[in-house]
């Protein structure tokens, strides 16, 4: 009876040991338990970039009108961002202390700002000179229309309102020739700490491509009215 | 046979006549309808006493009357150059989007 309660004593303290390691190894294990979940989303994040600036690379490099100048200067600063970014994702799974980590992932966003400004540098710079590729097109189609209209002139032909659409034309080239010059250069050459203070920096460059690109629209209407009327 | 001279005479004389009508109309220039129906202005080109052909002195405005021939025939070509602008445009369109959506997912 007496072995019986012995055995019992110890068996309630070997228990309660256990029990007390346990405790004592899950408090020692919570600040890394509490940080994974912080850890996960920032390397999300990072992987959610990444991707992207892999995309804009791959896009970059099949744009036909793209420049050499432009893309050599796409190309540097989404590389920059890939190694800054696998950079970070280093420091991040080092990271033990929360307040680092949240700065760390924090730093995800406004270091690179892959999405709110290296994504629509990119898209832009290629609207931009496809659209100077277009202007060139549109130009050399007036010139041929000038020729058309005047040999239907030298043929007689009442060639007055061919004339007034082909001024127009021309002078919605000039306006879009005008609003592209130098568009493209400006806005790539705009760096993440330029929008960090300033989120609209890209605004002017985004109104001119619209703008141009409606001039283009409007430039192409009237080529094709003055040919409707040559072949009438 | 008096009868048949007088016939022939009468033949002459119009015949005469109307070759100085036509000769007279021809040197002198005058009011003509063309092909259109329009009726153009007398032509009044002359040359000077040096034989140089002066200028067009007709008062009115180059002609403003649609020509009957065919229409002008326009370099095909245009046409598809037109449509590959219109192609850039169309991606750029999409750029553009991208561009904006891009800016509006932030960060």
């Amino acid at each position: 009876m007496k072995r019986s309660h012995t055995f019992t004593a110890l068996a309630a303290i070997t228990l309660a040991g256990a029990l007390c390691i346990g405790n004592t190894a899950s408090a020692a294990g919570r600040p890394a338990g509490d940080l994974g979940p912080a850890k996960a989303r920032c390397t999300a994040a990072i992987t959610e970039r990444q991707n992207e600036l892999n995309s804009l690379s791959g896009k970059a490099a099949g744009a036909a009108q793209l420049t050499d100048a432009h893309e050599s200067t796409i190309a540097s600063f989404l590389s920059s961002a890939k190694s800054g970014l696998s950079e970070l994702q280093t420091k991040i799974d080092a990271d033990t202390d929360p307040a680092t980590l949240r700065a760390d992932c924090d730093a995800v966003r406004t270091e690179f700002r892959v999405f709110a400004l290296r994504a629509p540098q990119v898209h832009m710079a290629i609207a931009g000179d496809r659209q100077a590729a277009g202007l060139t097109k549109a130009t050399a189609i007036a010139a041929k229309l000038q020729t058309a209209i005047q040999t239907a002139a030298d043929n007689g032909t009442d060639v007055t309102s061919e004339t007034a659409k082909l001024a127009e034309m021309n002078g919605l080239l000039a306006d879009a020739s005008s609003k592209l010059g130098g568009a493209v250069d400006a806005e790539l050459s705009v760096t993440v700490t330029q929008w960090n203070s300033d989120h609209t920096v890209l605004s002017a460059t985004n109104t001119a491509l619209h703008a141009a690109q409606n001039d283009l629209r409007a430039a192409l209407a009237d080529a094709k009215a003055i040919i409707a009327e040559l072949k009438a | 046979m008096q009868r048949h001279f007088a016939t022939r005479s009468s033949l002459l004389i119009v015949a005469t006549t109307a070759v100085l009508m036509l000769t007279a109309c021809g040197s002198n220039g005058s009011t003509s309808i063309d092909h259109t129906g329009a009726v153009s202005p007398a032509v009044t080109d002359s040359v000077d006493s040096t034989g140089v052909p002066a200028t067009d002195s007709s008062s009115t405005a180059p002609t403003t009357v649609k020509a009957s021939t065919a229409a002008t025939v326009v370099d095909p070509a245009l046409d598809k150059a037109i449509a590959d602008v219109e192609t850039l445009l169309g991606k750029n369109d999409q750029d553009l989007k991208d561009a904006a959506a891009a800016a509006a997912n932030g960060g």
